[in-house]
């Protein structure tokens, strides 16, 4: 199977004995040893190298503050009102935000371009909503996704994203309208109540939003916006450290160029936001927060989000969620994204693991099968097996998200060799390197389940058995592998970055998923609000820009 | 005067100013070996070099031509913008993918040089397959490296 720039999160080769639950974050302590891991006195990983840097025994080199960059090694220095860190959802619309308010704003970005992820906005009470005469229980919504996020979100923030994402939609399909890129509501997926009327796994309220061309799109139409109205991005300069004085305000930030190596520093007279995103791509961060990602690989390129945001905060007394965090990890066809991936992997098809085995109920849906097929169960690939009859399958069973395909495209999946065809079982378990024998005793006892109408195994819906019987058979490799993990810096409902004893640090906000207290850390992203992830990016972007304006 | 005849003038004339330059170097620094690649691939080859070479172009209209050979340059989008124009490359320069079309020049707001993508000497490296692979990226001439 052709799997592209493989890269596992493996715990096991970062062997860091913890003798404490918690050390003490962002303070320097003597005395300790050195360790491989993200290079102390700078944030960015972007240029692709891991360096010696000193930690202290239980703790991993992310924790421990690098000495303060001295002023004689500073190049340039500017002054400005507010400086966004980052180039992401969050951070193009924090920008123009903040200078739409009147702030003059200078944005930081690691590489080359405007970076970021999605297809769908997530918001409640947009004029597209309202003009389907779509009016969603804004409060049901925001307590289901509380109660199933476990209680543990900050409420006020999932409040403040209730009450704000609406406007924040308009606002910026206004932005894309003008450039020809108007958004569309997407009224068929969940409804306003949250029951579908469907199965438990997609009662979801009816928030998605979406453009064509996806939040790349967007965020670039808004980027050129911004620079329109005056916002100045700079490019291949990721910040490195926060300056802050004692327990005073961040007056700014020093940012690196990864051009020449010069330190620049940034003044911020109102306010830094951080929008660096998350955390996925910086293994040391990901063992330590987000556990469950752990041997699960990642799907995003650049591998740019490596929490410098996260790492900054912590480095001048920042609070951080308490972990474990949440991981988005969804389903793909592998880490090729020239290929595409195949359809329907949401249909409830028999699903083996790489030993050619059930591994659970294929009712449950495809964001939950990393935890299943990933860490120490796998490489995070399972395999829908299916026969001739898909067609009429995609017809039995109940809807849910992402089943049926668009007309043509298993045919194209099966040319771009993302749908494996076989004659045979035993052909088809080869072909997908399973173990034939397994695959064969395993299609037998399906079938036998299918025969009686339950499933004595695994107790899967009986309307979800189909037979595996008639020729030819498919196999569907499925990647379950991460998307972005959710666990950032303690903000309050203005964005503001507090510290570890709760108190507002002056000068600094944090949004996106810089930003935490949101998901809570429930193991995985809930899915009762449909894109609350980008909506939420895009909200807290937005009203951090505007308060740290108005500061 | 017909416009072929001119065009085959320019280049024996540009042609000739190159050999002088090479023979120079020959002289001065005895290390023609080298230069020669690069010359040679103004005339020969599927680099972009030799699409230049075709236009007529030679060693000193990109290098400077006060030094002794040629140096490797550092070329900012200005000094490719001289002779090609910006809104005609990115009128001309539009693929397919997934029904939508795609400019290449003109997805991302961000710092990025013709020179990041584009080599005159040795293959062309599309910089946007470092984070995403589209179908048509697998349908540009030789001079380009395949995406992966």
């Amino acid at each position: 199977m052709d799997i592209k720039g493989k890269e596992v999160i493996d715990i096991a080769r970062r062997k860091f004995l913890k003798t404490s639950a918690v050390a003490a974050l962002g303070v320097a302590s003597a005395g300790c040893a050195a360790s491989t891991g993200l290079v102390g006195g700078d944030a960015s990983q972007g240029e692709g190298k891991q360096q010696q840097s000193s930690a202290c025994e239980g703790q991993y080199a992310f924790e421990t503050a690098p000495e303060p960059i001295p002023a004689s090694k500073i190049t340039e220095t500017v002054t400005t009102d507010v400086v966004v860190v980052g180039a992401g959802v969050s951070g193009v619309i924090a920008a123009l935000s903040a200078q739409e308010a009147g702030a003059r704003t200078i944005v930081l970005q690691k590489g080359p371009v405007v970076m970021c992820h999605g297809t769908t906005f997530g918001a409640i009470d947009s004029k597209l909503q309202l003009e389907k005469k779509c009016h969603v229980d804004k409060m049901g919504a925001i307590n289901e996704f509380q109660y199933q996020s476990l209680n543990k979100p900050k409420y006020q923030l999932l409040k403040k994203w209730a009450d704000h994402s609406g406007e924040t939609f308009d606002w910026i399909n206004k932005i894309t309208t003008e450039q020809g890129n108007p958004g569309k509501f997407l009224d068929k997926a969940g409804s306003p109540t949250g029951n579908t009327g469907g199965k438990s796994w997609f009662n979801a309220y009816s928030t998605g939003h979406t453009w064509k061309g996806g939040m790349m799109k967007v965020i670039n139409q808004v980027a050129r916006k911004a620079i329109q109205k005056g916002v100045e991005f700079r490019f291949y300069t990721p910040a490195v450290q926060l300056v802050r004085k004692e327990n005073g305000r961040v007056t700014g930030v020093i940012a690196k160029s990864e051009k020449t190596g010069q330190y620049k520093q940034f003044n911020a007279r109102k306010g830094v936001i951080l929008c660096t995103g998350d955390y996925s791509n910086n293994p040391d961060m990901v063992a330590k927060y987000c556990p469950s990602a752990v041997g699960l690989q990642n799907y995003y390129q650049p591998r740019y989000n490596t929490g410098d945001g996260h790492v900054m905060g912590l480095w001048i007394g920042a609070g951080i969620e308490q972990g474990p965090h949440t991981k988005m990890a969804h389903v793909h066809s592998s880490l090729d994204t020239g290929k595409g991936d195949a359809p329907s992997k949401g249909a409830p098809w028999l699903s083996v693991n790489h030993k050619g085995e059930r591994f659970c109920n294929e009712d449950m849906p495809f964001f939950l099968m990393a935890n299943q097929t990933g860490g120490d169960q796998g490489d995070g690939y399972y395999y829908h097996i299916l026969d001739a009859d898909w067609e009429d399958n995609l017809k039995q069973f109940p809807p849910r998200i992402q089943m049926v395909g668009r007309p043509g495209e298993f045919e194209q999946a099966l040319k771009a060799g993302t749908i494996i065809q076989a004659d045979t079982i035993e052909e088809l378990a080869s072909r997908l390197g399973l173990p034939p024998s397994n695959l064969k005793e395993t299609v037998a006892r399906y079938n036998e389940l299918v025969k009686k109408g339950m499933d004595e195994d695994f107790g899967k819906d009986a309307i979800d058995l189909t037979f595996i019987k008639k020729a030819p058979f498919y196999g569907i490799p499925r990647l379950a592998c991460v998307s972005v993990v959710l666990g950032g810096l303690n903000i309050n409902s203005n964005m503001q970055v507090l510290d570890t004893e709760g108190e507002v640090i002056p000068g600094l906000y944090a949004a996106g998923n810089a930003s935490g207290d949101f998901f809570g850390g429930a193991n995985d992203y809930p899915f009762p609000i449909i894109a609350i992830s980008v909506g939420r990016a895009g909200t807290f972007g937005r009203l951090a820009g505007k308060h740290a304006a108005a500061a | 005067m017909p416009k072929k005849f001119v065009t085959a003038l320019l280049s024996l004339f540009f042609a000739m100013l190159a050999c002088s330059f090479t023979a120079e170097a020959v002289e001065k620094n005895k290390i023609p070996q080298d230069i020669k690649p690069y010359q040679d691939s103004l005339s020969a080859g599927d680099l972009l070099a030799k699409s230049h070479g075709d236009a007529g172009l030679s060693c000193q209209d990109c290098h400077d031509a006060s030094s002794a050979y040629p140096e490797k340059g550092t070329f900012q989008d200005e000094f490719c913008l001289r002779c090609h124009d910006a809104n005609e490359i990115e009128k001309k320069v539009v693929y397919t993918s997934k029904g939508a079309q795609v400019h290449p020049h003109d997805e991302h707001v961000g710092d990025i040089q013709c020179v990041d993508c584009h080599s005159m000497h040795s293959k062309s490296t599309l910089k946007c397959a470092e984070c995403h692979v589209q179908p048509w990226m697998k349908t540009l001439p030789q001079r380009w490296e395949q995406p992966k």
